[in-house]
């Protein structure tokens, strides 16, 4: 992704330079002057995660969710903070990649949702290849709870 | 589920007759099929093996099942089954909770059996 200097305008190529919040931060390889501003592209994720966080805060059996992108990794992290970042794009990554395999065999497949132990991973992937991953405790999602991501992510994003 | 390596092809083969199934296929992490009835087995095989191994490594023995839901009403289930994956079509007009529970038994019992 290419990002432009606020200091002298010189364009930067920025490979590993998004911090998580979608903000661009870097420093200038022309004039060294250090970035750190919001990106315009990330209006629309930052709108759906206000939504989702704000929809989501009464449900006490939620441990945490994120937004996930496979080239741009991850937005909008709500993980409990013994779950590192590292752990959370491989996560990401995995359920990405099932949905994907999925979608191959049945074209109509709207979400994902997994049990392990005690907990459910909960999947939702749009046409902008982001994807909303909730994880709660046992039996956490009910059906109307999915009904409820499935509209605001898709509405969202989609806008 | 803890099943031995040796489960009986036959034995795999009246999971089609279980409450909710429309079509199964039990297959290895490549995607080999060990058993099965699906329209579409090869490519269904492949996706159940695969995507089985990656929810093993995601929850490694805690993994206990995933639902691909579909417009259709016709979800996809994945279950580990020893070390293979077995997935199942849902039958459009039967509650999800129905098929769940006739697989799990399904399991339990087969593993008794092992035993």
């Amino acid at each position: 992704m290419i990002a432009f200097c606020e200091d002298c305008g010189e364009k930067n190529n920025l490979l590993s330079g998004l911090s998580h919040n979608g903000k661009a931060i870097f420093t200038c390889n022309g004039c060294g002057y250090k970035n750190a501003y919001k990106l315009k592209s990330f209006t629309g994720i930052e709108k759906t995660a206000a939504r989702l966080k704000k929809e989501l805060a009464d449900y006490p059996f939620i441990i945490g969710s994120f937004i996930f992108h496979p080239q741009r990794k991850t937005h909008y992290n709500t993980m409990p903070k013994t779950v590192s970042s590292k752990d959370i794009d491989v996560l990401g990554i995995l359920l990405e990649q099932n949905l994907r395999l999925g979608s191959s065999l049945f074209q109509d497949i709207q979400h994902l949702t997994v049990n392990i132990a005690d907990k459910q991973l909960f999947a939702i992937g749009n046409a902008q290849s982001y994807f909303f991953v909730l994880v709660t405790k046992d039996q956490g999602l009910s059906r109307g709870l999915k009904t409820k991501i499935s509209q605001i992510f898709s509405h969202d994003m989609n806008a | 589920m803890r099943l031995s390596a040796m489960i009986q092809t036959s034995t795999l083969k009246t999971i089609g007759s279980l409450q909710g199934v429309a079509q199964f296929v039990v297959a290895d992490p490549q995607g080999k099929i060990i058993a099965g009835n699906a329209e579409q087995p090869t490519r269904f095989a492949k996706t159940v093996g695969i995507c089985g191994k990656k929810f093993a490594a995601m929850g490694k023995t805690g993994f206990k099942y995933a639902v691909f839901d579909r417009k259709n009403n016709c979800h996809l289930f994945i279950f580990p089954v020893g070390k293979y994956y077995l997935g199942v079509v849902k039958e459009q007009n039967i509650k999800s909770k129905i098929l769940y529970e006739s697989i799990i038994k399904f399991l339990a019992d087969l593993e008794q059996t092992e035993r």
